[in-house]
């Protein structure tokens, strides 16, 4: 699973992490330099911590990754699949659908079409679940719990 | 045996069928609280408490404890049958135990987890009837020295369950420490990577964040394998055997071993069931005959981890019964629920209201066997969870997700948060970065920061404070025991397992 | 003709929906359930008397009211929160001087002091100075003596940076001329554990927090920061009857957004004016160790004010 070039991009996106605390910390916390890292009180120690152990297992990593240098070229591992990434699109929409059609309306849309990303097609069974799932969710909620979503245009 | 006689009286108030069925009602309601991904034990006794002001003490305090109780131990459920843990502290069970379901072990994992779940609640009732007192009194002398030795002994955990890449571990506890940094410090005033972002200002929302990375990014995962092979990887119908008493037999120092862990852990204010189920999986590891399967499957691991996490909810009612001091958030809530009831807790409680709390601890003894019971007799069919096609069950649990990630603070900013963390856990695990250094780092980091800036500020800076406590200084000796012996087995290891 | 006709009908059944929905609008309030924000974790004395407070509110205002936790940032998540709600009344924020008046006067916080309209004040408690029953000090004499004679060793607990305790210590701090040194704990809870573990000597709290200890033994009553001692501890005398002014008073009240119409705050004010008088909610307050110190949104307002522009004073002569 784990690919050379893999590794390499995990190392440059932490270094990339580490730098950019490094950078903001002193923006959020007047006064911070390096030597604020032996100053365990201050606020921006444990973030000089993290910054530092991510941006140090990143050189590790990368150090790692090219001393194995391979010899045929290895392929970048499928890291975002076309399924997955529909899905993330899917979830991503499903939050200002909420807002637009309100909980319950945007979660049987959701059910009606989330399956289809899996190949599922068998809608004898997506309607009843995607009319009475969310009805469900809505008085378990809204009416026990006492949990009261958004509601939008719709419902 | 003046407890034996107050115990018995307790049994006497409490045997009521009103009290009984009450407490019936809620274990299995918070069972199925506990189960479904997205809500927690805490979001459900915080809402449900207040209804509880008006009835009797008697109805309305059985019915929140056995919540606490079922949904502590139905978050095991979902974490075995679909990899995706129903609570926060349900997280390790899911390691072992959906590689278990995935074998064809299923009912081997999960009545693992009940009868783990059932022991240990037991041990820690039994030491909350006893021992509360004493084990209160010796939990209360902890000091922030001692604490910070405490969480930084629990932080070598997180080497149990790094899997084989120590760097990419390292990354995964960085990024823990860094995410547990954004907020408010409460210590200084200033606000820490929260880019002018009023929703950050309470730092990254833990439980949505764990719903992300643990349910969302098991969903992304199972919908790529769905879309390369039609079969799905979930195992056929028959799950396989339950547990059997020769393997309970085996397994029965693993569980007291945790049972002990959770109740001491539980016992101190501010350690939770998140922490303790790690804290017991990572030691049964290193304690294990077999330590290279866990992760890839062992029994014993699923039974340290709900052992850890069980014995939590009686042991966190201890300082909350002596001191009035509550161990976590759903303890505080239990206090509240208490106070209504014009139940103090405190010194004097027990010399005042005597007959009623031995009711309490007598309905927890009794909603331990009623758990026992049901579960037996659920889990026939709650294996066949993995039954219910991917395409339909997804789907299903993603509007959960949504739900409960909502409920827990009430903000339509955690759907951001629980999003991202279902993208970078899915990256993380395609990417071979493990997931539960980030989750303990996480749950860690501000208790270590927090404790070591308090001794500092009591010691004006003298950094001998953490070892002239004899506790810290018992604890740190532990400490680099347990490393010196991680880094020789690192060092020296025994044969390399393959993934099944 | 008809044209006529239907135009004047039209525009007459325009203005009379216009002004029906209108006049419902504002006699209808409130015509969907209210929702109660309370900016604390779940399981503190606030989050408790807004499950007391919510669960007996439908009758007094004709809705259920909803009690809603939004935690994060010391209370600050929640205010902003309210904020961004519309100010119809319909969404209300549980307060306490430290989000309301104190913070956003020292800290940079999204949000300002005049952000807020006053509703109603449901009580308040004074801070109760407590010391460790085994420290060297048993009454305020005493143990301002020993912080002049050690400074920066009398050890308190504090909660969190302007917070109630710290605010109240700063207080004394300041009145009496010492130096003591506070451990910011976080909250109430660990501040009270770590003082009966023995780590730290003092603490300052809530009534309710400290009695039921004071009445043990196993924590000293110094001294209460109010006018009067507080009824269940009538042998802790008042600060000012000691000869050191300080009056705190950790309020618990209702506030909306500025730009709520008054007539909606009057209205809310007056349900919650004959809501502290139900039986019911008298004796769960009681039961948890509180009491109700109504203020309409009158006098809560002269009050905020006033106590906006005392705290920004004394920051100013401690800096």
């Amino acid at each position: 699973m784990n690919s050379l070039w893999n590794d390499r991009i995990i190392s440059i996106v932490a270094l990339c992490i580490s730098a950019a605390i490094f950078f903001t910390l002193p923006h959020d916390i007047p006064g911070t330099t390096l030597a604020t890292f032996t100053d365990m009180e201050s606020a921006a120690f444990f973030p000089m911590l993290a910054a530092t152990v991510i941006g140090v297992s990143a050189l590790l990593l990368a150090l790692g990754s090219l001393k194995e240098r391979s010899l045929q070229t290895e392929e970048l591992v499928d890291v975002l699949g076309k399924r997955p990434a529909l899905l993330v699109v899917g979830f991503s929409l499903f939050i200002p659908l909420i807002h637009w059609l309100g909980m319950i309306t945007a979660s049987m849309t959701m059910i009606a079409f989330l399956p289809l990303v899996f190949g599922y097609q068998n809608y004898r069974w997506i309607i009843p679940l995607a009319v009475l799932l969310p009805i469900a969710v809505y008085v378990l909620f809204e009416k026990v719990l006492k949990v009261l979503f958004p509601h939008g245009v719709v419902f | 045996m003046e407890v034996l006689g107050n115990l018995a009286q307790g049994f006497e108030l409490i045997s009521t069928w009103q009290s009984l069925t009450v407490a019936l009602i809620g274990l299995v309601a918070g069972i199925v609280i506990g189960a479904l991904p997205g809500l927690t034990a805490t979001m459900a006794v915080a809402v449900l408490a207040p209804f509880t002001f008006f009835m009797e003490s008697v109805i309305g305090i059985p019915f929140l404890l056995g919540i606490y109780k079922g949904a502590i131990y139905g978050g095991s459920i979902p974490a075995i049958t679909i990899n995706t843990p129903g609570t926060a502290a349900a997280a390790a069970t899911a390691l072992d135990g959906s590689v278990l379901a995935r074998q064809g072990r299923g009912r081997l994992a999960l009545e693992t987890s009940l009868v783990a779940s059932v022991i240990a609640d037991l041990i820690a009732t039994f030491v909350l009837i006893f021992v509360a007192a004493p084990l209160a009194a010796v939990a209360i002398k902890f000091g922030s020295p001692d604490f910070t030795m405490l969480y930084l002994f629990a932080l070598t955990m997180i080497a149990g369950v790094s899997g084989n890449s120590f760097t990419k571990g390292a990354f995964s506890v960085g990024l823990g420490m860094l995410m547990a940094c954004v907020g408010l410090d409460p210590v200084s005033g200033y606000q820490r990577l929260t880019f002018g972002s009023v929703n950050l200002l309470g730092g990254i929302s833990l439980v949505p964040l764990l719903i992300g990375m643990f349910a969302l990014s098991e969903i992304l995962i199972q919908a790529e394998k769905y879309g390369r092979r039609i079969l799905t990887e979930t195992a056929g119908d028959d799950q396989g055997r339950g547990l059997d008493l020769k393997t309970l037999k085996g397994l029965l120092p693993t569980i007291i071993r945790s049972s002990g862990i959770g109740t001491f852990l539980g016992a101190l204010p501010g350690l939770g069931a998140e922490i303790s189920c790690w804290i017991s999986y990572g030691i049964a590891s290193k304690r294990s005959k077999k330590p290279e399967i866990f992760g890839m499957g062992s029994v014993e691991g699923v039974a340290a981890a709900e052992a850890g996490n069980n014995a939590v909810c009686p042991a966190a009612l201890i300082p909350m019964m002596v001191f009035g001091i509550p161990g976590d958030t759903i303890t505080a809530v239990l206090l509240g629920a208490f106070m209504a009831q014009g139940l103090l807790p405190g010194p004097l409680l027990f010399q005042q209201h005597g007959p009623i709390l031995y009711g309490f601890f007598a309905i927890l003894l009794v909603t331990n066997l009623m758990l026992l019971v049901f579960g037996l007799g659920a889990i026939r069919y709650l294996q066949h969870i993995t039954r219910i096609p991917p395409g339909l069950l997804y789907p299903g649990v993603t509007v959960l997700c949504f739900a409960g990630a909502f409920a827990v603070n009430n903000s339509t900013f955690d759907w951001f948060i629980m999003v991202a963390g279902g993208v970078a856990g899915y990256l993380m695990r395609k990417t071979g970065v493990p997931i539960p250094p980030l989750v303990i780092a996480m749950l860690l980091a501000p208790g270590l920061e927090n404790n070591i800036r308090q001794s500092l500020t009591l010691s004006d800076g003298n950094y001998a404070i953490f070892v002239e406590s004899p506790i810290a200084a018992v604890i740190l000796v532990l400490t680099l025991t347990v490393t010196a012996f991680f880094s020789w087995r690192s060092f020296f290891p025994t044969r390399n397992p393959q993934p099944q | 003709m008809s044209t006529n006709w239907t135009k004047k009908l039209f525009s007459a059944a325009v203005t009379a929906a216009l002004t029906f929905a209108a006049s419902a609008a504002m006699a209808d309030f409130p015509d969907k359930p209210i929702t109660f924000v309370t900016p604390y974790p779940p399981g503190g004395s606030h989050s408790l008397h807004a499950g007391v407070i919510t669960t007996v509110a439908e009758p007094y205002f004709g809705q259920p009211m909803i009690s809603v936790i939004r935690k994060g940032g010391g209370g600050a998540v929640g205010a902003a929160g309210v904020l961004k709600a519309p100010a119809d009344g319909y969404t209300l924020l549980f307060g306490d001087p430290t989000i309301n008046s104190l913070r956003p006067q020292v800290e940079k916080l999204p949000y300002g002091t005049g952000d807020f309209k006053a509703v109603a004040r449901i009580n308040y408690s004074p801070a109760v100075f407590v010391a460790r029953a085994d420290a060297p000090f048993k009454n305020l004499k005493s143990m301002i003596e020993y912080a002049k004679a050690n400074p920066g060793k009398l050890v308190h607990s504090n909660d969190n940076k302007n917070g109630f305790t710290y605010t109240v210590f700063e207080m004394l701090k300041f009145k009496s001329g010492t130096d003591m040194k506070g451990i910011i704990y976080g909250g109430g809870g660990p501040a009270i554990a770590k003082i009966l573990g023995g780590e730290t000597m003092a603490y300052a709290g809530a009534p309710s927090v400290v009695a039921e200890h004071i009445k043990s033994g196993k924590l000293v009553g110094i001294c209460t920061t109010d006018f009067e001692p507080w009824p269940s501890l009538p042998d802790v005398p008042t600060c000012k009857s000691l000869g050191t002014d300080i009056i705190f008073h950790f309020w618990r009240g209702v506030v909306v957004p500025k730009d709520t119409p008054d007539s909606v705050v009057s209205k809310l004010s007056a349900g919650f004016e004959k809501l502290v008088e139900d039986k019911g909610f008298l004796r769960l307050i009681g039961k948890i160790n509180s009491r109700v110190d109504f203020l309409g949104y009158k006098e809560f307002d002269a009050l905020l004010k006033k106590e906006q522009a005392d705290l920004k004073a004394l920051y100013e002569s401690l800096k």
